[in-house]
């Protein structure tokens, strides 16, 4: 990867800056998007961005859709591994990233990952320590910033609650946890919904790490000089909002009982 | 080869998946499976349930489902080679690690894909067909076409799960868990926030739960469209709940087998089966996009079910007198209803008690007490006693 940065720009009309490359999320296979690109609005040497797990239908279109990708795009960001076997029968150019939001959380696991892909972007659910070791000994990218994506359903969860309650319905629609306080972001469509947090991820600390690349996604946050708000984010100046999961080790197995305090 | 799958979450919920039809169990260990913090199988006794399986000509899976960060690998391919030798049918595996290391350092174990990887297109069949995986767990969210179509397109096992709890979420892709509680939802520690109620400004309070699955009305559909196992979600429930949902569905698979299943039939066996769960539940993703029914929203509370009454220990023929262990109170005059996989449910009115000291009791009030009761119809050690809840004949 020769940028630095990759870059999901959502509604923000960003203008190009050194280091960096635009993903474009392809229409009809994305969730959880605030904007998507018709293959024909995509820019020739673009990096395309495919989200949803696919049915049986969507990669026959996407079987179908191929040659015109191949046309545009130089590149492609996934998390279904159908794609993969599509590609690898295609024998095709392009560049393949693997972002399989949750699913690669160990070196050993990106290892196996690198053997049929290009790139491996690691999951946002692990520490800043993880994330340290697994990028000093294999080349992956990270997320650096943005919404952090907690749960992909294929229901229509929104639509589901208006009609249940006749509501409006909103998109991003938003929700409050009671006891911790929390607020996630639902954004739907047809092919199913997303829940994000509501609080903002900075991994500034990742810049420290020998991470190949990083993932910034801008979708739902508002931006309008990207060159010096990412100048302000490389000198530590951005609102640090939440490290999540960065200082936060999840926990395997909960302790015995009478060692819980719960 | 079509075969009805269970959970079990110990070596006694083993056994009785085993007894009441179930051809195979899908069992974790105490290290790298998801349900971590259930009872869950030493090494011993996976062996146990191996050869107990094995001596029945039944099959015996292992979850080895989590997905691993860093420090969960130690220990990992020494336990793969001891699962090996213990010669489990297969290993239940979602992190593409796992399936590699069995692949590269070739231990004789089949692979079958787990659920966690949320396989819903042929695609994604055939990549995993590619490194050795026999069989694939399909996602819940499947649909008749994907499943014809990986059917026809790999000729792989497929699996689907026909019964129980549903996630909102896609298997695998949701962390919300970890979020809340630090609880790893993909390590086995899923708090369940998708069954939590949501604040909306101004707005009713904002549910997300899934109600259960169950397949009844297509399970002969799924047989002409290639599915080979049936499995039943559950590792964390008792042993009533297995015997009375593998119950259930083994009488339907056989039925269907020798084409007697009928309408009444799975409407007495889809009232069955939501009591035991206390859910509603439907075929959710197989022929349509679940909709607001397939939800809960508000109002809703679990409560847990008290239908099962005593575990039959021991029949007596000469005296005609049953051995009892209790479960939950019943009394005297009580209706209720035996059980169990080699006889046809019959209804019994409780007249008469004794508690072990033969002391004729009025109720049966003390968990696992030991009883006696006069009954005039065969019974056999592990029927059940449950509270009368439906007559079959009214779905006639």
């Amino acid at each position: 990867m020769k940028n630095k940065y990759l870059v999901l720009a959502g509604n923000n009309k960003l203008e190009k800056v050194d280091n960096t490359l635009f993903l474009f999320p392809l229409k009809g296979y994305c969730v959880g998007m605030s904007h998507e690109y018709a293959i024909q609005e995509i820019p020739k040497g673009s990096y395309i961005y495919v989200n949803r797990l696919f049915d049986s239908s969507l990669m026959n279109s996407f079987i179908e859709l191929y040659p015109s990708i191949l046309k545009c795009a130089q590149g492609i960001v996934f998390e279904d591994l159908g794609v993969l076997e599509v590609l690898k029968e295609k024998n095709s150019p392009l560049k393949t990233i693997l972002y399989a939001t949750h699913a690669v959380c160990s070196l050993e696991t990106t290892l196996a990952y690198l053997s049929y892909v290009d790139s491996v972007i690691l999951s946002p659910d692990i520490t800043l320590e993880e994330i340290k070791y697994i990028s000093s000994q294999a080349k992956v990218g990270a997320v650096l910033f943005g919404h952090l994506p907690l749960m992909y359903s294929r229901r229509q969860l929104v639509t589901n609650y208006a009609r249940h309650f006749g509501v409006e319905r909103t998109n991003p629609f938003l929700i409050k946890e009671p006891i911790h306080n929390k607020e996630f972001l639902l954004v739907e469509n047809e092919y199913g919904t997303v829940l994000y947090d509501h609080a903002v991820y900075n991994g500034y600390e990742l810049l420290d790490c020998p991470c190949e690349y990083y993932l910034l996604n801008l979708e739902f946050t508002q931006i309008e000089h990207f060159s010096e708000w990412l100048k302000e984010f490389e000198a530590g100046q951005y609102p640090s909002t939440s490290s999540f999961f960065l200082h936060q080790e999840t926990i395997y197995r909960l302790p015995p009982k009478e060692e819980r305090h719960d | 080869m079509i075969e009805l799958l269970a959970p079990a979450g110990d070596l006694e919920k083993l056994k009785f998946a085993f007894h009441y039809g179930a051809d195979a169990v899908y069992i974790g260990g105490q290290n790298f499976s998801l349900r971590a913090n259930a009872k869950n199988f030493s090494l011993e006794d996976i062996k146990a349930g191996v050869e107990y399986a094995h001596k029945m000509q039944k099959r015996v899976y292992v979850t080895v489902n989590i997905i691993f960060h860093n420090k969960d690998t130690e220990g990992l391919e020494e336990y793969l080679w001891e699962l090996s030798r213990i010669h489990v049918d297969a290993v239940i595996v979602s992190d593409l690690f796992v399936i590699e290391l069995i692949r590269k350092q070739n231990i004789p174990l089949e692979v079958h894909l787990s659920t966690q990887a949320s396989v819903l297109n042929h695609k994604s069949a055939s990549f995993y067909k590619s490194l050795g995986v026999t069989r694939i767990v399909l996602a819940r969210e499947a649909s008749r076409e994907d499943i014809k179509a990986i059917k026809e397109s790999t000729g792989l096992e497929l699996e689907c799960f026909v019964h129980g709890a549903m996630c909102t979420s896609l298997s695998g892709r949701c962390v919300l868990s970890n979020r809340l509680t630090n609880r790893d939802a993909n390590r086995g520690g899923c708090a369940q926030i998708c069954r939590w109620v949501f604040e909306v400004e101004d707005s009713p309070k904002f549910s997300m739960t899934s109600k259960d699955l169950n397949m009844i009305p297509y399970l002969e559909e799924m047989i002409t469209s290639g599915v080979n196992s049936f499995k039943v979600e559950g590792r964390m429930r008792g042993i009533y709940y297995i015997a009375t949902v593998i119950l259930c569905y083994r009488r339907m698979l056989d039925k269907i087998k020798d084409h007697s299943l009928t309408k009444a039939d799975e409407a007495y066996y889809l009232a069955l089966l939501n009591r035991v769960a206390n859910r509603e539940s439907s075929p959710q993703f197989f022929d349509k996009l679940p909709g607001e029914k397939e939800q809960y929203f508000l109002g809703r509370q679990e409560v847990s079910n008290q239908d099962f009454l005593g575990l039959v220990l021991d029949y007596d023929e000469k005296e005609q007198i049953v051995t009892l262990e209790q479960r939950n109170y019943f009394k005297v005059g009580d209706e209720v209803q035996f059980f169990g996989p080699n006889m046809e449910t019959f209804s019994y009115t409780v007249h008469t008690i004794w508690n072990e000291n033969g002391e004729e009791i009025s109720i049966a009030n003390h968990p696992n007490m030991i009883l006696k009761m006069p009954l005039d119809r065969h019974v056999s050690r592990l029927d059940m006693m449950r509270i009368k809840v439906f007559d079959k004949e009214s779905f006639l």
